[in-house]
């Protein structure tokens, strides 16, 4: 037996809904009996389920703490619905282990949803639905229609998912349900201090920063955004996120004009000077020269090799100069056995001693460059 | 869910006739956004690479990719290729090693992996894809390596054909170093807690590598080469079929 599906943090890790046939008519909405499926995975950074109940209780409505935790079926108001239980087939296979409360909510958010009941009682339902599992789509969905339809305060939502998304910062249902709510408030003034707190615990939640480039352009605020991009990477340069978001940021306002582009190959520049292992600095520098071409843009070479000079072996920095290298083979240039000649020293000093993990790559790119541009057969020089 | 069922039902070897198919397509149609990307139900869900590979698996599956406007999925993917030489779930996003699996493979899948990138686009991929190993893989630059990126970044690397320029022997040491002791299984981290998400990506990196005793891989399916072959079988009885009924009208 499972005990539940992979924990919401994880790339592909998808809510079960049903695949694509069977929908309930008026609710325009999926009913497949594998729609609902178990728990979040308990995991390491799951948050104990009693806080979560804690934290929600204190929004739209009564909470489901688990001291005082009375089964739907044992409560009065609920008496004239009949809960419909999963359906796992004739004879199912590795079922998933739900507890007596998981069943008991889900038993009746299947007959909420099939009778197409909206009130108070199934909004309250949706909410200890979801949070059982908040990767749950069709209940964040179901939950969305009784808003909706009941003209729910949408601010209160707002501040609900919040609370919910600082519980689950990985998780894809609930970023996409804050989504909606913010399109339907058209009211965007939160959104950029909510994903710089979210950013603030983990400053590579991809989910914040997804979020946060969908609230960006959609209500053109890009004024803060550099100044904020900056100060991560301040506080952080090996931070990769923040670099992407710079460069998304550029590329959305001003673009890599003449001038932008000498300012951004300086910044990056500098930090490569402070931390020469540094990737992400690495990567935005020939990211942004790329178009111009690396060998042809003005300093470049001159600043590798000035690293070089100082005794500086990062394997960044040497594949870097083997590529410079590679594309002046490639343009045509004065000397190619002499760049030629270099490239390979450089991919044999990465292959043997400075970046070792990677050395049949680096004698790879060797023996592709000296059958493309060597004169020798590429049996003698790769080893 | 609709790809991981067919993928199921394959490794079960059925046969697949008692699947919908044209209800199957439809949906996918229904799915697909203006941009080429997918949600993953028609109600409304974000919409991002992860999709795509879906969509892609279910066509390649079924053997028919009228469900799928490819150019349009195939510009969402170039799209979403990042200033790093990598892909994001979007354009814009951050280069990820999940993402990038997704979209190599549906290229894989759509039999447009080498029209679709130049040999400069690929050159800079696989570089990218090679500095994600530190021992195991990271998803991310600057980002500790978990045992699922040992499948993400290794089965991309597969794709591209340069798997075996990786070092197996720290791949395979790291991800047997966050197997459990006590219960089995293994884990995203050393020390933590197993899970079957990171036990079934641990051993598709470990079966990447040759590991003894493990079935080969599929990459791009993500199944076993049993399996795949299965599909093989099928999609042979199914043209042959074709050809027959086609002789038949005549």
């Amino acid at each position: 037996m499972l005990t539940g599906p992979p924990g919401p943090e994880d790339f592909f890790a998808t809510q079960a809904v049903a695949s694509f046939p069977v929908r309930n008519r008026k609710t325009k909405m999926f009913v497949g009996v594998r729609n609902y499926s178990g728990k979040a995975f308990t995991s390491g950074k799951d948050r104990s389920h009693h806080r979560a109940a804690i934290i929600m209780s204190g929004s739209l409505d009564e909470g489901c703490s688990s001291d005082t935790w009375v089964p739907y079926k044992d409560r009065p108001e609920w008496k004239d619905v009949t809960p419909i239980p999963q359906d796992d087939g004739p004879e199912p296979v590795v079922q998933i282990a739900y507890s007596d409360k998981f069943r008991d909510v889900y038993d009746y958010f299947r007959a909420i949803v099939a009778s197409d009941e909206k009130s108070d009682r199934a909004l309250h339902l949706t909410k200890d639905a979801a949070d059982l599992n908040p990767a749950n789509y069709s209940v964040w969905h179901y939950r969305r229609m009784i808003i909706r339809e009941l003209d729910k305060d949408l601010r209160e939502e707002l501040k609900f998912i919040g609370s919910v998304i600082e519980e689950h910062p990985k998780n894809y249902q609930v970023w996409h349900h804050r989504k909606v709510i913010v399109e339907w408030l058209e009211d965007p003034s939160e959104e950029l201090e909510f994903t710089k707190r979210i950013l603030r615990d983990d400053a590579k939640n991809y989910h914040a920063w997804q979020h946060r480039q969908w609230v960006l352009p959609t209500f053109n605020l890009w004024d803060q955004e550099l100044d904020y991009v900056d100060q991560l990477i301040k506080e952080d340069l090996r931070n990769n996120s923040a670099w992407n978001q710079r460069h998304f940021v550029i590329s959305s306002t001003t673009g890599f004009t003449d001038d932008v582009l000498s300012r951004e190959v300086k910044y990056a520049q500098d930090y490569i000077k402070k931390s020469p292992s540094n990737e992400s600095a690495w990567s935005y520098m020939k990211g942004v020269v790329q178009e111009k071409k690396l060998s042809k843009y003005p300093g470049i070479m001159e600043f590798c090799q000035g690293l070089y000079d100082q005794s500086i072996r990062s394997p960044h920095l040497l594949a870097c100069m083997v590529d410079i290298y590679e594309e002046k083979l490639e343009l045509g240039c004065d000397n190619p056995e002499g760049t030629l000649d270099k490239a390979l020293k450089l991919c044999k000093a990465l292959a043997e001693e400075f970046d070792t993990i990677r050395a049949e790559y680096w004698q790879y790119v060797s023996r592709t460059l000296a059958t493309k541009y060597g004169k020798e057969a590429p049996s003698e020089i790769a080893s | 869910m609709t790809y991981t069922a067919l993928a199921s039902l394959l490794i079960l070897g059925d046969n697949l006739a008692r699947v919908n198919k044209e209800a199957v397509l439809a949906g996918l149609r229904a799915l697909q956004q203006k941009d080429g990307s997918f949600s993953c139900v028609p109600e409304g869900s974000e919409t991002d690479m992860r999709f795509v590979y879906c969509a892609a698996c279910i066509s390649y599956i079924l053997n028919d990719w009228s469900g799928v406007d490819t150019t349009k999925a195939v510009d969402y993917i170039t799209k979403s290729i990042s200033y790093e030489g990598a892909i994001g779930q979007g354009p814009g996003t951050e280069a990820h090693g999940g993402p990038t699996f997704c979209a190599v493979a549906s290229l894989f899948l759509m039999n447009k992996l080498s029209s679709t990138l130049s040999a400069q686009q690929c050159a800079r991929l696989q570089r990218w894809c090679i500095m994600r190993q530190e021992s195991g893989f990271q998803g991310r630059p600057n980002k500790p390596v978990d045992t699922c990126y040992s499948f993400w970044v290794g089965a991309t690397l597969q794709l591209l054909g340069i798997l075996d320029l990786t070092d197996f022997l720290f791949n395979r040491t790291f991800i047997l170093s966050t197997q459990s002791s006590i219960t089995g299984g293994l884990a995203k981290w050393i020390d933590n807690p197993p899970d079957p998400l990171h036990t079934y990506l641990g051993l598709c990196g470990l079966s990447l590598i040759g590991e003894p005793g493990l079935l080969t891989l599929h990459a791009a399916l993500n199944i076993s080469q049993r399996a795949a072959d299965h599909l093989g079988d099928l999609h042979r009885r199914w043209h042959k079929l074709h050809a027959n009924d086609s002789i038949k009208k005549a």
